[in-house]
């Protein structure tokens, strides 16, 4: 039931910001070609253990081509021995051989599958970090064209399917490829008719693996599909169980959901079946395989040795492995070059909103704003504020109203920089905020928002979150200011309480007291206060209003109301309607000029509850 | 395996899936049969073929390979066939029974699976059990068989040489137990470093305004870097055992394949052993065979018990009790008037094992509402306000006490009758993907006219109509087209579509304006004959017309009347009055 915090972020900031999601995205695709070279580059960070990679995987296809040669040899000298006694003594040679070839292979394959885990995870880990970091410096925009929930799946997800990639694919391609040709130079070595013997089956191999991979491919598209188009309607019928069951729709979802499962199941089966018929497709060409050099092999008998047809025998054994091991790793290969360039996309996104060239620290002195002329679109042509000027002095509070959509929110985002107005200035103490570093203006300003967003951390660390260098004491007394303390005490942790995710083991209320207690640590000189609109139990009410006037006094104060009567005190009332400014000033003066705001005030009240009010005042008056 | 046994016996013969097993085994069969032939004729074929210049019988003996070869893939592809088919049949069936049996849950069982939760036993679970039971059939019983025929044959084949199979049994048996063993935990601690990082990184994207607000970036890209180290080393160590592992059990083939030779030769020599060449050859074959037996099943066993994880836990909903059952004998409720009584009802959610908890969320509730009254409910978040109106269509049952609706026990009703006369708005409007007009109507019998009419009261039919499309727009899933206000507005149009005789809107307006919302309370009347009207709202302006307010706080009613006499008689209700609407005097 209760829905994560993000959600509920999502829901109420984006509804001035709603019909972004339509705007194509801004995200500029990358070329497969470019990402599988881009991909590269974090392998080639590690050039020599890569070369050394290489030479071992090379030794080892080496050792284990050498294998069957020296088999086929020993057979040789065992018909020798058989039929005349002689060759004991070789056969122990090669046999030793054999043994030696078998540690060689394997040690030197122990060698580069080490490695390579390494180098992989390395490259992993680097990835890893340089999107995590560069998404740290992307502006607001690129979040809202992101859902975040779309964003975790598609980083975690692409992020896997490189690692499939880098940590088996890379070397397994190497192997498969050394392996292949060290064969089949050998064998061409060796006798060419064997070899061609042996190889005369590779194009069929090809030509079916490359039938199957065409197949599969299509199947597996086909599945995705009907797999997401299952899991949506499955996301959206269980997240909505409730709703089904209130108007007793079940049926009808059973009978839908059958049908798309049904259309699962056949796809499914047909991809799953494409999957397994490799294996008996590679057994059946290496056993025809046996079968060739067989023949051959006897045909040319009189020239050849029993010990070469073995060693091919073999040869043919090991030749097809490879082979459906590279149409393995092809797909593996695409879905990484598919995750990679999405991941370079992000990569490629440039913040929008950076600091100009040596831009100096601001300076607040006593916190004076001022908006002059604003104009702001979230999306081009789409104007959500028009010609914004006001001022407020040092140590105000300016009290924002309007319609959902209005643009009180916007009006905040752009104070602190999270987007860039299109036309018109904002300065703090006469400094554009333009011209000065953003992280300086965001240092002194708090932002209080209306959904308390909490870590999954101690509650100190929550705490401490605004202001790292902070003593226990100086948290502690924070909480205290902040109506925290009382609570936290009777935590069974106190401040090392664990939260749980979005800090769901607190209630709201308690949220935002820590969140309030947070903004007293950062100690800002501006403050902004998104406020509630969820009710909380009366005494904690209470206890937010004081700890926020608290925290307001002296700073000077922005705070979007959503309930009117926690603005009637502000020093200025700031009402938007269209993104346009049409009212200013205290709350009993724009009553007396009965605008926009006298109607939306009592919209709130009703026309008969006023009367009532007026009515109740009266005789309270003549009473007195 | 338990779960696996449970579940034939639960599926049974699903789509004659017994007879569809038996034949694929028996193809599975003759196709591993051939394979362990084919080291046989190789023996022929050296031994008496090439040796001996035996040309005719080289190439008969190449011949019946080639033919074999060709049976061998006829039966491993229908073989495939049956198993691809097998193991998505077995899927579709349970999905099915796992989706019958969430929409078939009560809203208590619901809670305690998350939605996240069922869909992962509906997706990955299921995964995991097609993916066991297809490589159950196409492998189980074929690796067995390849490995007890490879044993034998070799032995027949080279009886001296047989110590070597003893060997390479004894080791790869051993190495493998290493991998199964040793492997999964380190797997298991990876997945927890990895759900660790995901973790910091969801909460760094939720959380961007309060990073950006604090200017944390630097603090969180320490606190991943941190994770990620750790990732690092963790993802890397399963990776290394298994690049010692992999090449030992190639040195253990290849040392077998020259120990074959050396001791068939020396032995030969020396100890008199009766062996030939092509006996040798053959013997090396089947080390092959024995082998990647070995090696199939070590990769299988993970398989199904992961699979056998994946059961049990879809068995858990499955076998789940319901909270809510339909009595045998229900009432039938053609017509309903709408009279609500509660009587001194009280409500504990259940826990797990369906017991409720010991403390009540709601306590000794008492009112009675009369056909067509407006019941406004108000209290804090947490105060048992949905939980009260949740009892009215049986969503969940009275711990104690009883509410009859014109008299009758909601509990002997028939639930598909009780709920037919209820419209109810859920404080989370969902919006399903279809046009507008089939989310209004969402089953009812109306007219267009009518739906129109509805969209008017709910002051939706504007915002519907200002799109080209009208009321044939498409919902994209779960609404995401339509702003929270909307989404609400639709669905208090749904509500209304099916001409409840009981209204419950339960916070249904939170999203949308309070001018809106005073649109939609005055239309209201409009539609609604006699209809008896339950309204939960936060804001105090809502409930103001209400013909009885109840105020709750921590789950009892410490307050019912009118507006104008609670703030009279209940000093709570005029504090929340006042802190809302500000105060009464100054």
């Amino acid at each position: 039931m209760s829905q994560t915090p993000q959600v509920k972020i999502e829901k109420e900031e984006k509804l001035e910001a709603k019909l972004i999601k339509e705007v194509e995205e801004e995200l500029i695709e990358v070329k497969k070609g470019k990402a599988f070279g881009r991909l590269f580059n974090y392998i080639l960070a590690y050039k020599g253990r890569v070369i050394f990679v290489i030479i071992m995987v090379f030794l080892s296809a080496v050792c284990q081509a050498l294998i069957p040669y020296f088999l086929g040899l020993g057979v040789d000298k065992f018909v020798e021995l058989v039929n005349f006694g002689t060759g004991g003594d070789q056969i122990i040679l090669y046999s030793i051989v054999m043994a030696g070839l078998a540690l060689g292979f394997s040690l030197t394959r122990w060698i580069y599958i080490h490695q390579m885990s390494i180098i992989s995870q390395k490259a992993m880990y680097s990835l890893r970090k340089d999107l995590f970091n560069h998404i740290q410096t992307l502006s607001l925009r690129f979040y809202d064209k992101q859902p975040v929930g779309e964003l975790m799946s598609r980083v975690v997800n692409d992020i896997e399917a490189i690692n499939q990639f880098l940590s088996d694919g890379i070397y397994q391609l190497f192997q498969a490829l050394f392996t292949i040709g060290i064969i089949a130079a050998i064998m061409l070595i060796i006798n060419i008719w064997l070899a061609l013997a042996v190889l005369v089956t590779l194009p069929l191999m090809i030509f079916m693996i490359y039938i199957n991979n065409k197949y599969a491919r299509i199947a597996y598209t086909t599945l995705q599909e009907e797999l997401g188009s299952m899991n949506g309607f499955m996301e959206e019928t269980i997240s909505g169980s409730k709703t089904i069951k209130a108007y007793q729709l079940e049926e009808i979802a059973m009978e839908r959901f059958d049908d798309v499962s049904d259309k699962v199941r056949k796809v499914d089966a047909r991809a799953n079946f494409l999957g397994l018929i490799i294996f008996p497709t590679t057994i059946l060409i290496t056993t025809i395989d046996l079968a060739i050099v067989g023949m051959v092999g006897g045909w040319f008998i009189a020239a050849l040795s029993v010990g070469t047809v073995v060693t091919f025998l073999s040869y043919a054994r090991q030749f097809a492995q490879p082979m459906s091991q590279i149409s393995q790793i092809y797909s593996w290969l695409l879905s990484a070059i598919a995750g990679a360039s999405r991941v370079f996309e992000i990569l490629d996104a440039k913040p929008q909103i950076v600091d100009k060239l040596n831009a100096p620290p601001i300076e607040v002195k006593d916190g004076h704003v001022e908006f002059e002329h604003v104009d702001f679109s979230y999306v081009p042509g789409i104007q959500i504020l028009y010609d914004n000027t006001f001022k407020a002095l040092p140590g105000q509070k300016i009290g924002l109203c309007g319609p959902t959509g209005a643009g009180k929110s916007t009006i905040i985002n752009l104070l602190t920089r999270f987007y860039d107005v299109q036309n018109g200035d904002i300065s703090i103490d006469d400094q554009s905020i333009y011209d000065i570093k953003q992280d300086s203006l965001r240092k002194s300003c708090g932002i209080v928002l209306q959904v308390p967003y909490l870590f999954s951390e101690s509650i100190m660390y929550n705490l401490r979150y605004g202001k790292l260098d902070a003593t226990d004491e100086e948290c502690v007394e924070a909480a205290k200011m902040a109506f925290a303390h009382d609570f936290i005490m009777r935590l069974p942790q106190g401040y090392d309480t664990p939260l749980s995710e979005g800090g769901g083991n607190l209630s709201q209320g308690q949220g935002q007291l820590l969140t309030i207690a947070r903004a007293f640590l950062a100690n800002p000189n501006i403050l902004v206060l998104d406020e509630a609109t969820s009710s909380v139990d009366t005494r904690t009410e209470k206890n937010i209003q004081t700890a926020l006037a608290r925290l307001m006094s002296g700073r000077t104060s922005f705070v979007i109301a959503h309930r009117l009567s926690t603005i009637a005190d502000s020093d200025n009332i700031l009402a938007l309607d269209h993104g346009r400014i049409v009212d200013w000033g205290p709350h009993e003066k724009l009553l007396e000029e009965k605008g926009f705001y006298y109607r939306l005030w009592m919209s709130q009240f009703k026309e008969e509850l006023m009367k009532e009010k007026e009515e109740m005042k009266k005789a309270k008056q003549e009473t007195s | 395996m338990g779960n696996i046994l449970r579940f034939l016996k639960y599926a049974g013969n699903y789509k004659g899936v017994i007879r569809r097993f038996f034949f694929a085994e028996i193809l599975i069969l003759i196709w591993a049969a051939v394979q362990l032939l084919i080291p046989i004729l190789l023996q022929v074929l050296i031994d008496n073929g090439l040796t001996l210049g035996n040309l005719e019988l080289v190439f008969d003996v190449c011949l019946l390979i080639i033919v074999l070869a060709v049976v061998a893939f006829v039966a491993s592809i229908l073989a495939a066939k049956y198993s691809a088919n097998i193991g998505s049949d077995y899927a579709h069936f349970l999905r099915i029974k796992l989706y019958t049996k969430i929409e078939e849950l009560s809203f208590g069982n619901l809670d305690r699976f998350q939605t996240s939760d069922l869909i992962v036993r509906l997706t990955s679970d299921v995964n995991n059990y097609r993916n066991a039971a297809i490589q159950i059939v196409y492998y189980l019983f074929r690796s067995p068989f390849m490995l007890v025929g490879g044993v034998f044959l070799a032995f027949a084949v080279a009886p001296p040489l047989f110590p070597i199979i003893l060997m390479i049994l004894g080791v790869t048996i051993f190495i493998l137990y290493l991998y199964i063993k040793l492997t999964p935990p380190m797997y298991r601690r990876m997945q927890k470093r990895l759900d660790e990082l995901n973790l910091v990184l969801q909460e760094n994207l939720a959380g961007v305004r309060v990073v950006k607000a604090f200017v944390r970036n630097e603090h969180e890209m320490e606190r991943f870097d941190e994770r990620n180290v750790t990732l690092k080393e963790e993802a890397t160590k399963p990776l290394k055992l298994i690049a010692i592992l992999e090449p030992s059990l190639w040195l253990i083939l290849n040392i077998a394949i020259s120990a074959s030779l050396f001791f068939g030769a020396w032995g030969y020599a020396n100890w008199g052993f009766d062996i030939t060449s092509g006996e040798i050859v053959s013997f090396t074959n089947l080390i092959f065979a024995i082998m990647g037996a070995l090696v199939t099943l070590a990769i299988l066993l993970p398989m199904i018990t992961k699979a056998g994880v994946s059961l049990g836990r879809i068995f858990k909903v499955l076998e789940d009790n319901l909270d809510i059952v339909q009595k045998k004998n229900a009432v039938k409720v053609p017509e309903m008037k709408g009279r609500v009584v509660f009587n001194n009802v009280s409500m504990s959610y259940l826990n797990e094992e369906g017991i409720p908890n010991e403390t009540p969320v709601i306590k000794n509730i008492n009112f009675t509402a009369e056909p067509g009254e407006m019941i406004a409910i108000l209290g804090a978040t947490g105060s048992g306000k949905s939980t009260l109106i949740n009892l009215i269509p049986r969503f969940y049952d009275v711990t104690q006490g009883k509410i009859t609706i014109d008299g009758v026990d909601v509990r002997d009703m028939d639930i598909g009758d009780l709920r037919g006369h209820i419209g109810i708005a859920l404080q989370k409007a969902n919006l399903f993907s279809s046009n507008v007009r089939n989310n209004i109507k969402f089953g009812a019998d109306i007219s267009q006219e009518y739906v129109e009419k509805v969209a008017e009261v709910a002051d939706a039919h504007s915002f519907i109509t200002s799109h080209v499309d009208g009321y044939d727009r498409q919902v994209a899933r779960k609404g995401v087209n339509f702003s929270g206000g909307q989404r609400q507005r639709i669905s208090i149009a749904r509500a209304l579509a099916r001409k409840p005789k009981i209204l419950i809107l339960d916070d249904s307006t939170s999203a949308v304006d309070v001018a809106t919302e005073t649109r939609i309370q005055g239309a209201l009347p409009s539609v609604l004959e006699e209809t008896t009207t339950f309204v939960i709202a936060q804001r105090i302006s809502t409930v103001l017309i209400a013909d009885k307010i109840l105020l709750m706080e921590n789950g009892e009613i410490v307050a019912q009347g009118a507006h104008r006499e609670l703030l009279d008689t209940s000093p709570l209700y005029r504090e929340i009055y006042e802190s809302q609407l500000g105060k009464l005097e100054d």
